[in-house]
């Protein structure tokens, strides 16, 4: 329940962080995983004051290659899974927006060798 | 004084700039909602959904939509759902949108996962809500306007009075 409770707080400190997660390296060509977690709130109307995310877009070196639209009926706190075929090195960003229009991002670095 | 006074301050300014940028957000007000298909996520029953999306055009069940999901689970509000569909990725021919629909959810769209041949093969994984009992749907549309749908997969709530 204390585990429970102090995981509760960390998530409420940390509002709309997005820690993403890349393999260490990848070779050209390989198509790699991005996971991406997002510590924000899904709540629709019946659960009180409406707040979800309504969209989370994935770019490479500021390209956009794909993007999520959302209802409330995604999880709070989206974890999120998509592929990429890595070409060369990079800079990864997931941004999200919610219902408010609140919005912000996180980065990672995705070095790929020949 | 003055300056020690000058230091803590420094000090105290530095870390909260470090602090903001590890945890690396910035939350800002962003532009209105673009292409967020509002009419479909209002949509409350299944039937007006499939409509909105696709006009009730036969869906075409088809085994290259693979979908894992369990068929029961315990946290309604956390599901996993991981999809995967056979087909090509290239500039001319790909899957470019994903459906994930709960039918019994007050709001059976889930979500849409927009892709493109970047993506090297059409997949995602997320996490939904699903408040009752319900049939899940996923459907694939290729940028060609091709549709390809999983069979659906029903997932069944436990009960959680389980306290004992």
């Amino acid at each position: 329940m204390s585990i429970l409770a102090n995981m509760g707080s960390r998530l409420t400190r940390n509002f709309g962080e997005v820690q993403i997660g890349l393999p260490k390296q990848a070779k050209k060509g390989e198509i790699i995983e991005i996971r991406a977690l997002i510590l924000h709130p899904s709540q629709d109307e019946t659960e009180g004051k409406k707040i979800f995310i309504e969209e989370v877009t994935f770019t490479f070196d500021g390209k956009a290659f794909c993007h999520f639209d959302c209802s409330s009926m995604g999880s709070a706190n989206p974890y999120l899974a998509v592929p990429l075929r890595a070409e060369k090195s990079g800079l990864v960003t997931v941004r999200w927006r919610n219902n408010q229009g609140h919005t912000s991002s996180g980065q990672k670095s995705l070095r790929v060798t020949d | 004084m003055h300056k020690r006074e000058f230091l803590r301050l420094t000090a105290m300014g530095s870390s909260l700039a470090l602090g903001a940028s590890l945890i690396g957000t910035r939350i800002a007000l962003a532009a209105n909602a673009q292409g967020w298909p509002a009419e479909s996520f209002a949509a409350t029953s299944v039937d007006r959904v499939l409509q909105e999306l696709f006009q009730m055009r036969d869906l075409t069940i088809s085994e290259r939509v693979h979908v894992q999901i369990p068929a029961e689970v315990d946290d309604a509000l956390t599901v996993p759902v991981s999809v995967s569909v056979d087909h090509p990725m290239r500039d001319d021919d790909y899957i470019a949108r994903i459906y994930l629909l709960v039918d019994h959810n007050p709001t059976p769209l889930a979500s849409i996962f927009h892709c493109s041949p970047a993506n090297g093969k059409a997949a995602c994984y997320q996490r939904i809500k699903i408040l009752h009992d319900s049939q899940v749907r996923v459907i694939a549309q290729s940028n060609r306007g091709d549709i390809l749908a999983a069979k659906p997969h029903g997932v069944r709530i436990r009960s959680t009075g389980a306290t004992q």
